[in-house]
């Protein structure tokens, strides 16, 4: 069932997406052409100047709407779906509610990596195309050359596991933000009838200023005492124990995420009231 | 005859304005390069060992003579510091080899020996912060006694470094560095431990010869200094035992007591749920005694190491 709500929950959103991404890029490469012109050496009459700069600016501004848009309209369809009439329809449906909330969290995981590749296309695009310079591109190529080169000369069992510590770390991080968005939507809902979207951005606002704090006291406490404790841990010990607070970090992350995700069940399970 | 008088001062000021003009700044290596002569002062090559220079000053010539052997010279570039004290000189020839040195006014070349040989009256501890927070004393007084300072001993310790100056202050020259650690401190002789690169490093040594210090008027005044140097105003940031013990307790509380304590709410939960909820609670449970296992393991590395 979980396929088929998927399937539902991205054909909705990935008519829009797809126009939206198509339009950012179209933007991006314009943009990087109007660059080339603005740098190069030609003479042109100011009106191609001042046509290439608004365009160029257009190109950049379409851009941040594109992912601002991406992310918001994963929300507004989760939104649409639990909490207004349509909620009825929703949770009459003969599947899970835990079906119900996978269906949504794939769905933003979704959009959101193919988001980000679109966004890193649109920079290469705007850049490769508005600054196209030979040196550059080779600066580039080595540079990648010799990452690949320093991977592979230093490459062991923890280069692997390092790997894998980060690509679970930014799934469990890109999960836990979904989550936390998806948690304050439902208890802006649950809590009022009136204004639930005023309450529900008042409450990501508490809740992000007091994630980012601990965040900065994390980084404040941490950049303090890093080097104390780094200079304590031998050579030989360096790589287990670089391993281990990559576990920790995602150990501790992964709590975070799992009680997100039983609160949001819990909410929708046991607290939904859309009379 | 007045008239005459004036012309002819006109006309020998005008002479000498023009040589003024005129006049070449000019730079001549000898032969083997030893030594320089600017406009009719000597500078003599020197190692640079231990000196603290400025010598940033682009230095203007309008001809630079080398002996034959190196009349194939394709660019040069002159520096040299606020008093033109030193020069540095790097040449480039056209056979594709660079010559790099520094050269010493003659008229310092004693006073840097002698500051090199370590027979200066007054060594200067530099704190850095505040500005010209500093501390003189006698070299036979930063000997203490005798001790090797090891690597793990070296965990958040203070260094700073020790200079000697020439008489009119226009030469200095790294001695060494006065570390501050556990509420002694220690003085490390560059000379002994043959250290010549510019920023020394404590933690790049495995074990560290120095003198621990013992007179007791220069602890005072050192202890002074560094109270300065740790005083941001405020009295929190700078304060590293305070600054320690929180980041301690932070860490203890966000990675060891908050994960097992929501492990052991959720494992009282999980007792009494069923389904998807027994399994997530029992997943919180397992991911919160993880942090605090994963934690406790690295503390205890860490406690024992130190």
């Amino acid at each position: 069932m979980l396929r088929k709500l998927l399937k539902y929950d991205l054909k909705s959103i990935i008519n829009y997406w797809l126009i939206g991404a198509l339009i950012s890029v179209t933007l991006s490469v314009a943009g990087g052409f109007c660059i080339k012109l603005l740098t190069s050496e030609r003479k042109m009459p100011t009106a191609v100047y001042v046509i290439c700069s608004i365009a160029a600016f257009i190109a950049v501004i379409g851009f941040v709407i594109f992912t601002a848009f991406s992310v918001i309209i994963v929300y507004v369809r989760f939104y649409k779906n639990f909490f207004t009439d349509e909620g009825y329809l929703t949770f009459t449906l003969p599947v899970k509610r835990s079906d119900l909330i996978n269906s949504k969290l794939l769905t933003a995981m979704i959009v959101e990596f193919i988001t980000g590749v679109v966004a890193v296309v649109d920079v290469f695009a705007f850049l490769l195309i508005g600054m196209f310079d030979k040196e550059i591109i080779d600066a580039i190529k080595n540079f990648f050359a010799e990452l690949w080169e320093l991977i592979i000369e230093n490459f062991d069992i923890y280069m692997l596991i390092y790997a894998v510590e980060i690509v679970v770390f930014a799934f469990l991080s890109v999960m836990t933000s979904i989550l936390l968005i998806c948690l304050c939507i439902t208890v802006g809902s649950i809590i009022t009838k009136k204004g639930k979207i005023l309450v529900t951005v008042i409450l990501y606002y508490i809740v992000n200023s007091a994630i980012s704090t601990l965040y900065q006291l994390v980084f404040f406490f941490g950049s303090n005492n890093a080097s104390r404790w780094f200079s304590i841990i031998t050579e030989h010990d360096i790589k287990p124990v670089l391993a281990s607070v990559g576990l920790l970090v995602i150990a501790f992350i992964g709590c975070v995420c799992i009680i997100l995700y039983s609160l949001q069940y819990k909410l929708l399970d046991k607290k939904l009231n859309l009379a | 005859m007045k008239k005459h008088t004036l012309l002819f001062w006109v006309l020998v000021i005008f002479l000498c304005l023009s040589v003024t003009v005129c006049a070449e700044n000019k730079i001549k290596f000898s032969n083997d390069l030893s030594t320089l002569d600017m406009n009719g002062v000597t500078y003599s090559r020197i190692s640079a060992k231990y000196l603290y220079d400025d010598v940033y000053n682009d230095l203007h010539i309008d001809k630079i003579v080398i002996y034959e052997e190196y009349a194939n010279l394709e660019s040069y570039s002159l520096y040299t510091n606020d008093s033109e004290s030193i020069i540095e000189a790097n040449l480039h020839f056209s056979d594709g080899r660079n010559y790099s040195a520094k050269y010493l006014l003659n008229a310092y070349l004693s006073e840097y020996e002698d500051m090199l040989e370590g027979k200066t009256n007054e060594y200067v501890i530099d704190f850095e912060w505040p500005e010209n927070n500093t501390v003189t004393a006698a070299p036979k007084k930063l000997i203490g006694t005798e001790t090797v300072l090891y690597k793990n001993n070296f965990y958040s310790c203070d260094y700073f470094p020790v200079y000697a100056y020439s008489s009119d202050g226009t030469l200095c020259v790294a001695k060494g560095s006065l570390i501050s650690f556990n509420n002694a401190y220690y003085y490390v002789d560059f000379t002994k431990i043959n250290y010549t690169s510019e920023h020394f490093d404590p933690y790049a040594y495995d074990s560290l010869p120095a003198y621990k210090l013992s007179n007791e008027e220069l602890i005072e005044q050192i202890v002074e200094a560094e109270s300065l140097y740790h005083d941001d105003g405020i009295g929190f940031v700078m304060d590293n035992e305070f600054t320690d013990k929180l980041a301690t307790l932070f860490f203890v509380f966000l990675f060891g007591i908050a994960p097992l304590a929501v492990a052991a709410v959720y494992l009282i939960l999980s007792l009494r749920a069923s389904g998807l909820y027994k399994k997530l609670y029992i997943a919180v449970c397992a991911c919160g005694l993880a942090t605090t296992i994963i934690f406790t393991a690295l503390s205890v590395y860490i406690s024992i190491n130190s």
